[in-house]
C-alpha cells in the first residue's frame, strides 16, 4: 500500500534532508567519538564500491599527518607533525588545495591576539612518538563571539620557550589565530600535548597532556578545561592522574558522556619504571590516589572522579598504558563507554549518573574500582594480577553504530604467548591486523559479530551507511561492508591461526562471518587515523604526508 | 541487525573426525625429531585438535644435551565448554596463562587462575572446563629415556 504525506511535512522532511549537518566536526565526528556519520547521502554499499581518489594534497615539501581530518563547511582541517596546520579545500574547483595555513607563511600585521610568526608550531626536544609538530586532532566550534566558526586544536607555541604547548583557536573561515590559551605542557617539563584531541562541551575544550619523552621519564596526566569564549584555563576544573611522583598521561582524547561528564583514559604508572628516574622514585611506592592505566569518568565541572575502572592491578603494570580514546554511545542495554586498552583487552563501562561509583568485585588494597560491563575477551576476574599486560600497542579507537562496535582487539589469542613479560618473550602470535564488529549488548558468547583479517595493522574505523572505512600500516584502504549491509561469504575461526571448520569447532571455538570487503585502495603512507566522512567523500591522512579526498 | 549470517557452529562432527586429527598429533609429540638445538616453534602450523574442546599449537622440542631427557613445549587452547579424556602420554607441567579453569584430575577437582602452575602424571585421567571463553595452557611434555 502506498502511504501519502500531506504535503507541508514532505516539504519539512525535504528541507530537513537537504539542511542536514554533514561535517564532520572533531575526531571521532564528536565529542562523542563513535565515528559514524549519521548523514552521509551518498556513499554507500553501491557507492562505495567505485571509491577512487579524487583529490590529494601532499604537505608542501614533506611530512608527516598523525592527526585525523575534521570537516566542515567545504573544508578540510588537520595539522601535520612539520608544525603547520592547513585548511583544505574539499569540493569544487580548488579543491585539495590551500584555503589557508597557519602559521601563515606572510607574518600577519601586528596586533594579532597570538603574536603570530611564520615560525612553525614545533617544540625542540621532543622524543614524543607523536612528534615535534602537530598530532592533535582540531575540533570545529560554531558560537564563538565574532566568529561563525573556530578550529580548536593542541600545538606547540614557537615563540613561548621552544614550544610550550597551548591550545589554540583559529577562525575557520580565514585561519587567524582567536586566542591561545595559557601554556599547559611547559617545555620545562616533562608533558605535552600528543595526540589528545578537544571534546568540546558545555562552552569549553577538554584535552589532555602526556609524557614529553614517553616513559623517560613519566609525566604527571592531567586533563584541563579551556573556556572557548577567551582560551582562559577553568580554574575550577582540575583533574591529575596521580597524587605523587609520576603518571597516567592523557595520549588519548576525553570524550564527553550524555550527562556532559568526561569520560578520559591514562596511561602508565611509575610502578613500570622501576628503575628510577627524574621522575620515580626506585622502588616506586603505590601512589594514592592512583588513576594511572584507567578509564575514568570526571566530574565536568571540577575533574573529579566519579568513577574507575583499572583493568590491571598496579603491581602487574608492564606498560598498559592506555592510549586509545574512549568510544561513548547510547545503546539498547544503557549509555556505554568502550575503548580498547593497549594490551588488546576491550572494556566497555556502564556510564552511570550520580557517584563517585566503587564495586569491590573488581576493587584491591587502596584501589575503589568500578567494574566494567564486558570486557573483551572476557576476564573471568579484575584486576588481572598476572604478566602479558603490557605495550602490545593496541592503540586505535573504535567505531560505533547501534549496538555494534568495530575495533582492533587482541582477541582470544591475547594470553598465548605474553608478548612484553619479563622473560622478554617476543611478540610472537599477537595479531594487529583482525579487525572485529562486537556485539555491544549481547551475552559473552555472542559478543563477536564479524571478524575480518587485513593486510597490516588497522587503523581506527569509521562508518557511514553500514559500509567501514579504515587503513591499514602498509597504505591500503579498505571499505567493507557489514554483514547486515551485504551477506557473508566465507568464516573464520574465532581463534587466529585456527582453520575455520571443524577444527575450529572441536577447539570449542567458533565459526565467525567475514564481512565483504567491497573496495581496496593504495595509499601513500600508512593510516593510523580516522577517515572523516563528509558529503560524498572520505577523507584520509597519511604518514606519508598526503591528505586524499575519496570519491565514487 | 546484529546476528552473523553464518552459522556459529558446524554440525556435530563425525568421530574419524576427532580421532584421525588427534592419533596425528600424538604422534608427532612422541616421534618427532627436531634439532637439539631448535628454539622456536614452528609459527606456521596451525593447531591440531587434541581432544574434543581441546587444540594443541605448534610443538617446540628440546633434546637434552647431558640426560636422556627431552621436552616438547606447546600452547593448549580451549574454547567455551569442556574437553574430556585429555591425553597424557608424559608427565606434563602446565601453567595457566590466561582464563578461568577448573580441572579434574584422577577425581581430585581443582580451580586453576593465570599463573597457577601444577603437573599432570603419565596415564592419569584429566578433563578441564573452561569458565571463561578462552583458556591458554602452556604444556610442557617430560620424555624421559628419550630418544
Amino acid at each position: 500500500m502506498r502511504h501519502s504525506l500531506p504535503p507541508a511535512l514532505m516539504a519539512a522532511i525535504a528541507l530537513s534532508a537537504g539542511c542536514a549537518d554533514r561535517s564532520w566536526r572533531a575526531y571521532g565526528y564528536d565529542h562523542r567519538h563513535f565515528s559514524r556519520q549519521p548523514n552521509e547521502a551518498v556513499l554507500n554499499a553501491s557507492s562505495a564500491a567505485t571509491l577512487h581518489v579524487n583529490w590529494d594534497f601532499p604537505i608542501p615539501g614533506g611530512g608527516v599527518f598523525t592527526a585525523s581530518p575534521s570537516a566542515y563547511g567545504n573544508t578540510i582541517y588537520i595539522g601535520g607533525l612539520n608544525g603547520i596546520f592547513y585548511a583544505v579545500w574539499a569540493s569544487g574547483p580548488n579543491q585539495g588545495t590551500v584555503r589557508w595555513r597557519y602559521p601563515p607563511a606572510v607574518a600577519p600585521s601586528p596586533g594579532d591576539p597570538c603574536a603570530t610568526t611564520t615560525s612553525p608550531m614545533l617544540v625542540s626536544g621532543s622524543g614524543n612518538p607523536s612528534g615535534p609538530g602537530i598530532a592533535s586532532s582540531a575540533a570545529i566550534v560554531e558560537g564563538v563571539a565574532g566568529h561563525a566558526a573556530v578550529a580548536v586544536f593542541g600545538a606547540p607555541d614557537p615563540n613561548s620557550n621552544g614550544g610550550d604547548g597551548r591550545v589554540w583557536a583559529l577562525d575557520a573561515a580565514t585561519g587567524q589565530c582567536v586566542w591561545k590559551s595559557p601554556v599547559i605542557a611547559p617545555t620545562s617539563g616533562t608533558s605535552k600535548i600528543g595526540y589528545s584531541s578537544p571534546a568540546i562541551a558545555h562552552g569549553r575544550a577538554y584535552i589532555g597532556v602526556s609524557a614529553k619523552h614517553p616513559d623517560s621519564p613519566i609525566t604527571i596526566g592531567r586533563v584541563f578545561a579551556i573556556d572557548l569564549a577567551t582560551g582562559a584555563l577553568d580554574p575550577s576544573f582540575n583533574f591529575s592522574a596521580i597524587g605523587a611522583a609520576a603518571g597516567g598521561g592523557v595520549w588519548s582524547s576525553p570524550a564527553i558522556t550524555p550527562s556532559g561528564n568526561v569520560v578520559v583514559t591514562t596511561g602508565n604508572s611509575c610502578r613500570h619504571f622501576q628503575s628510577g628516574t627524574a621522575s620515580c622514585a626506585s622502588p616506586a611506592p603505590i601512589p594514592s590516589p592512583d588513576y594511572t592505566n584507567s578509564l575514568l569518568k570526571l566530574d565536568w565541572h571540577t575533574g573529579s572522579v566519579l568513577w574507575q575502572i583499572q583493568p590491571v592491578h598496579i603491581d602487574w603494570d608492564w606498560d598498559p598504558d592506555w592510549a586509545s580514546s574512549p568510544v561513548v554511545g547510547q545503546v539498547s542495554c544503557g549509555s556505554l563507554a568502550i575503548t580498547v586498552q593497549k594490551d588488546g583487552y576491550v572494556h566497555a563501562a556502564n556510564i552511570k549518573t550520580g557517584g563517585p561509583f566503587s564495586n569491590p568485585a573488581c576493587s584491591y588494597a587502596g584501589h575503589s574500582l568500578d567494574c566494567p560491563r564486558w570486557s573483551f575477551p572476557m576476564a573471568p576476574s579484575l584486576p588481572f594480577q598476572e604478566d602479558g599486560h603490557g605495550d602490545t600497542r593496541f592503540l586505535r579507537m573504535g567505531a560505533l553504530d547501534g549496538d555494534h562496535l568495530y575495533i582492533t582487539s587482541g582477541g582470544l589469542n591475547l594470553t598465548e604467548i605474553a608478548p612484553t613479560d619479563i622473560f622478554g618473550n617476543a611478540p610472537g602470535r599477537i595479531v594487529y591486523n583482525r579487525v572485529y564488529s562486537l556485539n555491544c549488548c549481547s551475552s559473552d558468547i555472542d559478543r563477536v559479530r564479524w571478524i575480518l583479517d587485513l593486510d597490516g595493522v588497522a587503523g581506527a574505523p569509521s562508518l557511514a551507511n553500514g559500509v567501514i572505512y579504515l587503513g591499514t600500516s602498509s597504505g591500503r584502504f579498505y571499505s567493507i561492508a557489514d554483514t547486515d549491509v551485504l551477506p557473508s561469504t566465507s568464516s573464520v575461526c574465532s581463534y587466529p591461526n585456527v582453520a575455520p571448520g571443524i577444527t575450529c569447532f572441536n577447539g570449542g571455538f567458533r565459526n565467525v562471518a567475514v564481512p565483504v570487503v567491497i573496495k581496496q585502495l593504495t595509499l601513500n603512507g600508512s593510516i593510523p587515523g580516522i577517515p572523516a566522512i563528509s558529503d560524498g567523500q572520505v577523507f584520509v591522512a597519511t604518514t606519508a604526508g598526503h591528505l586524499y579526498g575519496l570519491a565514487p | 541487525m546484529g546476528v552473523p549470517m553464518i552459522a556459529d557452529r558446524l554440525p556435530r562432527a563425525p568421530l574419524w573426525t576427532l580421532v584421525l586429527p588427534l592419533s596425528l598429533g600424538w604422534v608427532a609429540i612422541a616421534d618427532a625429531q627436531v634439532p637439539a638445538a631448535q628454539t622456536s616453534a614452528d609459527s606456521t602450523r596451525g593447531y591440531e585438535v587434541l581432544t574434543k574442546g581441546l587444540l594443541g599449537g605448534p610443538p617446540l622440542s628440546l633434546q637434552f644435551r647431558t640426560a636422556r631427557v627431552r621436552l616438547v613445549v606447546r600452547n593448549l587452547v580451549m574454547g567455551p565448554g569442556s574437553a574430556d579424556s585429555v591425553p597424557t602420554p608424559t608427565r606434563i607441567v602446565l601453567e595457566l596463562r590466561g582464563g578461568a579453569l577448573t580441572a579434574r584430575i584422577d577425581g581430585k577437582t581443582a580451580e586453576h587462575f593465570p599463573g597457577d602452575f601444577w603437573v599432570l602424571e603419565k596415564g592419569s585421567a584429566v578433563s578441564l572446563q573452561n569458565r571463561g571463553d578462552v583458556v591458554v595452557i602452556r604444556a610442557i611434555y617430560v620424555l624421559e629415556g628419550s630418544p
